[in-house]
């Protein structure tokens, strides 16, 4: 009974002493003040990083609590970024748009139309990134940017396999930077692709008719000799079934037959597309690593300048 | 006599492996990035039989018959995405050319990619049927 008024007291006691130290206890923890150059660094190093999705956030983090800052624009640009680069190539489509639309710092209104585009490419959609960019060149008055739009507008063009349109565009680039876009060189490399080894489909298909020769045409020869081996098997063995009036058999081997010989021919065909679509492809990416000019303007405090670089492959 | 049935069963047992497996650039606790040639179609009408039967050799075949399909999607799962998005016809033609190509030339000629920390060549229907459903 004295034991457990012991206890009650104590418990008193220990109650009242916390309620007294803990106010001083709380005001002992460090306050820390966060400002907009500290918000905007730290969400700029996940995006050095490349943590693109701790960006985003730490970029809203700063939009939210400094909307008065003059970098909140710059903010959301690299939001856009992010998730360009983190490769949610939707959500960069609609960041960008968005920036397009209310954004009123003219060259990040410009950076946008080309990563738009850009994005857009990315998600195959290659008429809205020529529309972006006849967006962009409609709109801007600079021949430096229109150019730059042209530019990328050629390679569209090219990646769409639309080389007449992408020579036009390249075209409409200003004599004043035809040079610095190395567009005589692109032209003589372009004129290669006339002397592509391509594959007839339909020269596939007709010699298709003999099992493997197609695939043999379009240099499979592994699969051409599985192809033959396998048509021979079961064109055999449905004869043998029939010739011993086992027609049950014979049909069954005979309706998988029509598949393996059908087959034959679509994959022979196929080969023969597969083929030219990869030597497209393979230029494609020549021309890509020999000719293709990284161009950005750059906002100066002067005005805008044109940064050009130029990749060599070894 | 009865070799050519063998071979035709031999032929028809394929293994299948589903997996997505892709690196994140976003390295976010999102889902991978946004695929775009990906076809998620529904089977209906006829093809339903076959898709069926496919699904029976994934579920209860592939998992012990002791060999793994060098292609990604697999054959398998390739067979089932033809059915489901081209019909009986070509479908049929589809995959016996799939079965002329697996682990063949097509693995020197496609590209490579990891799926559950294995290499396997990229071969989805999109890079087959490309010339005669999207155009060139």
């Amino acid at each position: 009974m004295e034991n457990s008024k012991y206890w009650k007291v104590l418990v008193t006691a220990l109650g009242l002493l916390l309620s007294v130290l803990a106010p001083p206890l709380v005001h002992a923890q460090t306050t820390i003040v966060i400002k907009a150059d500290d918000q905007f660094q730290f969400a700029e190093t996940y995006f050095a990083k490349g943590e693109y999705y701790r960006a985003i956030g730490e970029y809203e983090r700063f939009m939210h609590f400094f909307p008065q800052d003059p970098r909140v624009a710059m903010a959301r640009y690299k939001i856009g970024l992010s998730y360009l680069k983190g490769a949610r190539f939707t959500q960069a489509v609609q960041s960008f748009h968005a920036m397009i639309e209310e954004c009123e710092d003219a060259g990040l209104v410009m950076k946008s139309y080309f990563k738009m585009s850009e994005s857009y490419v990315k998600l195959k959609q290659f008429s809205n990134a020529l529309s972006a960019l006849d967006g962009l060149i409609k709109k801007s008055s600079d021949l430096d940017v229109k150019d730059k739009a042209y530019y990328k507008r050629g390679w569209i063009y090219l990646e769409m396999d639309q080389w007449e349109k992408a020579r036009a565009s390249f075209d409409s680039i200003s004599p004043k930077n035809r040079d610095t876009y190395r567009l005589k060189q692109l032209s003589d490399d372009m004129n290669k692709k006339e002397s592509l080894e391509t594959k007839n489909p339909a020269t596939a298909g007709w010699l298709a008719v003999v099992p493997g020769a197609g695939h043999v045409y379009c240099e499979r020869y592994r699969d051409a000799f599985i192809a033959f081996l396998l048509n021979g098997a079961m064109i055999y063995a449905a004869y043998e079934a029939f010739d011993h009036d086992n027609e049950g058999l014979g049909g069954l081997i005979a309706f998988f037959e029509i598949g393996l010989y059908s087959g034959n021919i679509y994959s022979a065909v196929n080969s023969a597309h597969k083929y030219n679509r990869k030597q497209k492809r393979d230029f494609f990416q020549y021309l890509k690593d020999h000719s293709m000019v990284e161009a950005s303007v750059m906002r100066l405090h002067e005005g805008q300048a044109l940064a050009l670089s130029y990749r060599i492959t070894f | 006599m009865k070799r050519p049935a063998y071979i035709l069963t031999a032929l028809l047992v394929l293994s299948a492996a589903v997996a997505v497996a892709q690196d994140d650039p976003m390295k976010g606790p999102w889902q991978g990035p946004e695929a775009t040639d990906i076809h998620r179609g529904k089977a209906a009408g006829p093809q339903n039989v076959p898709v069926a039967l496919v699904r029976f050799f994934r579920k209860y075949l592939s998992p012990v018959d002791g060999s793994e399909c060098p292609m990604y999607p697999s054959c398998s799962q390739y067979t089932m995405t033809c059915f489901e998005k081209h019909g009986l016809f070509m479908a049929w033609m589809m995959t016996w050319d799939r079965l002329y190509r697996c682990g063949r030339d097509e693995l020197e000629l496609s590209p490579r990619v990891m799926v559950h920390g294995k290499e396997k060549c990229y071969d989805p229907v999109a890079n087959n049927d490309f010339w005669w459903k999207h155009g060139k």
